[in-house]
């Protein structure tokens, strides 16, 4: 914006000067070379008046003194002459000025004759014809140097300059400081949306700066956030306090039972408490899995880098006993790659994504976990070789509650929350990683994860 | 949860009986400070209970006391400190919070140990039990299994005489396991003792655990896994 006000200021200030200045300038040095030359034609008349007696007495047969006793109107450096009725000169100048016959003539025959010379010197040659009564007696010959004339239009020239390049500094310091005055507090603004967007939900914009415009803009960017604040707020205590409110009858509807189990004989009786036991654990774990997600969901991203390779290598290393024990192979292929990241949720991603992958790959099978560069991202994937999922179940699989049909219900599916996905996917895109799933012809799911390399 | 001979013992009946210790219940809900006072009874503590916290800095010298934090009166870990200052009570505190942040706290202000809700009586007497061992540091306390012996005091374990070096994760595994040869041990329990109960993981990282503790062990056999149920140590025969 600043380029563009910028651009707006110069542009205008360009256009003034060019239509308005320029030509100001311009009409400007041809009245002062009119005035110039009207001078120097009044220099030759008076000098012509003055020759006027002279010129008569000589018609009359007195011969020239060959001089002026005074020289009116001329200044300086002025030359002169004055030219008889035929075109001779009778009173030369001090510098003899020569003049072309032919102007001469031109001023004998009763015209004003203005020539502007370069040579032998810059100025201005006029020819005046000196009358007696009617009659034209001779010429005024009068050459002004220009010198003057041109330093003044000189000075004309860089007094307008000047003026020019004051005029666009004024208006590339106007500009500045307006796109600053309006940007400054857009930029503040759009700063703080970002970081409301990150999850910094206290963050508010300054209404103390700017046109009303931009400060009208933050104060409402103000109310939205607040209102975002309360809500979100509300519904992170909403369900951390139900959570934390239903453990405690949970806990005494527990103790109750166990003590009841204790008390009652026979085993059909036994077995139904035992179920009613059963189903507070899950009630219980459901509780914590609802409080994760809330602690997943309300996270904020604080990246650091992280050797993804060494991590890799770690959590590996912790999950192979097991895998050894159910004679699944645990690979992993990784190159070096350090990605941003909040510290603990890569742990918990792998964590969950290999417990999800163990539960579905059979005996024998293999899990590969790979981490390598893509485009300009670094994948992390784990490819189980499990049933893999269908189309539908892949589109649902990230949703909270939702477990995967298993063939094999015995296997742990007590201990299926259906959060582990969700709580994945809300920890990889919290960093603004992407997470998808794909099928991979003869093997199972490969869960694909596209994380930021760490910057610098 | 359990089926079979687990839910036996899970109650507190079946546990050992206890020497006429004093537990004191500090817990405003009346139908869980009564539901504690039953168990504790029945595994041969005795028992008496304070609804708040002035009753609770009223009340006789005991063994054990038992803490919820949430009470109407005082703030909890407020009490926890004032109590510790004038008792060299164990102190287990009960609470519904899980956050880390708060178990820290709870920790700093002078409890023991820290039972989550909802805890079951086997997680409370082997918590109870345990912060007893610690207090009393007379008792040795040490598990014996075979080849096996766990000291949960030093936190050693050896195996044949040689010192076996494990992760804190792995030593809670096999005290729970050692304290009852034999029992079956559910899933849930076990996660329980181990991690609070609170393990927001999948539950598979017991599995893992399991599964690097019978390697450091180097006797496969010794923990048994029971499939859909939990873990036990073997019988020796």
């Amino acid at each position: 914006m600043t380029r563009r006000i910028l651009a707006a200021f110069l542009g205008l200030t360009l256009a003034l000067l060019i239509g308005v200045v320029v030509p100001l300038g311009v009409m400007s040095v041809d009245h002062d070379r009119d005035a110039f030359a009207d001078e120097t034609v009044s220099a030759a008349s008076a000098l012509a008046s003055a020759a006027e007696e002279q010129l008569a007495d000589h018609e009359r047969g007195v011969p020239f003194l060959g001089t002026l006793s005074f020289r009116p109107a001329l200044i300086g450096n002025d030359e002169f002459a004055v030219y008889d009725n035929v075109g001779r000169v009778v009173i030369p100048g001090p510098s003899h000025l020569r003049v072309a016959p032919g102007l001469v003539a031109a001023a004998l025959s009763g015209q004003t004759v203005q020539e502007w010379q370069d040579e032998p010197q810059d100025g201005l040659l006029v020819l005046r014809p000196a009358y007696s009564g009617s009659q034209i007696v001779g010429a005024t010959a009068v050459q002004r140097a220009a010198d003057p004339l041109n330093e003044q239009i000189e000075s004309l020239w860089v007094g307008l300059g000047l003026t020019g390049l004051i005029a666009i500094l004024l208006a590339t310091t106007l500009s500045i400081g307006l796109a600053r005055w309006v940007g400054l507090p857009l930029r503040r603004l759009d700063s703080a949306a970002d970081r409301l967007g990150a999850g910094e939900l206290s963050v508010r914009a300054s209404t103390a700066m700017g046109p009303p415009e931009t400060r009208h803009l933050a104060s409402t960017f103000n109310n939205m956030a607040g209102r975002l604040e309360s809500l979100i707020g509300s519904h992170r205590t909403l369900v951390a306090d139900i959570s934390h409110q239903l453990r405690t009858p949970l806990a005494a509807l527990r103790l109750r039972l166990e003590l009841l189990h204790d008390d009652v004989d026979g085993t059909a009786a036994a077995e139904e408490l035992e179920g009613a036991l059963g189903e507070i654990a899950r009630l219980s774990r459901l509780v914590d899995g609802l409080l994760a997600v809330a602690r997943a969901e309300h996270t904020r991203p604080e990246p650091v880098s992280v050797d993804l390779r060494q991590l890799v290598r770690e959590r590996v290393h912790i999950w192979s006993a097991l895998a050894q024990e159910r004679q699944i192979q645990l690979l992993t292929s990784s190159g070096d790659a350090t990605v941003a990241a909040t510290a603990g949720h890569l742990e918990q991603v792998l964590d969950n994504l290999l417990a999800n992958a163990l539960d579905v790959t059979p005996v024998e099978g293999q899990i590969t976990v790979s981490v390598r560069r893509h485009h300009d991202r670094v994948r992390l994937e784990v490819v189980d070789s499990g049933p893999g999922m269908t189309p539908a179940q892949r589109e649902q699989a990230f949703r909270r509650f939702w477990t995967q049909p298993a063939d094999n219900p015995t296997r742990d599916s007590s201990s299926r929350s259906g959060l582990g996905l969700a709580i994945v996917h809300r920890l990889i895109t919290v960093d603004g990683g992407t997470i998808g799933l794909t099928n991979v012809p003869g093997h199972g799911l490969a869960v694909q994860i596209d994380l930021h390399p760490a910057a610098g | 949860m359990a089926i079979g001979p687990v839910g036996a013992a899970t109650s507190p009946g079946a546990q050992e009986r206890a020497t006429g210790l004093h537990v004191l219940v500090i817990e405003d809900d009346p139908d869980i400070g009564r539901q504690l006072e039953r168990g504790l009874e029945r595994a041969g503590y005795r028992v008496s209970r304070a609804v708040d916290g002035s009753q609770a800095l009223l009340a006789g010298p005991a063994d054990v006391i038992l803490l919820d934090l949430g009470l109407p009166d005082i703030d909890g870990l407020e009490l926890c400190q004032r109590l510790r200052a004038r008792s060299a009570a164990a102190i287990i505190a009960v609470t519904a919070r899980s956050e880390e942040a708060s178990r820290v706290a709870t920790l700093d202000a002078g409890a023991d140990d820290y039972l989550i809700k909802p805890f079951g009586f086997v997680e409370l007497l082997a918590r109870v039990r345990a912060v007893l061992r610690r207090i009393n540091p007379g008792e040795s306390g040490q598990f014996h299994h075979g080849a096996l012996t766990v000291d949960p005091r030093t936190r050693r374990v050896l195996m044949a005489d040689r010192e076996i070096a494990l992760t804190p994760k792995e030593f809670d595994l096999l005290t729970c396991l050692a304290e009852d040869p034999g029992r079956v041990f559910t899933r849930q329990e076990i996660l329980e003792r181990a991690w609070g109960g609170h393990w927001y993981g999948p539950s598979k990282v017991l599995d893992v655990h399991m599964a690097s503790l019978r390697r450091k062990l180097g006797d496969p056999a010794l923990i048994e896994t029971v499939y859909g149920v939990g873990y036990r140590l073997a019988s020796i025969d």
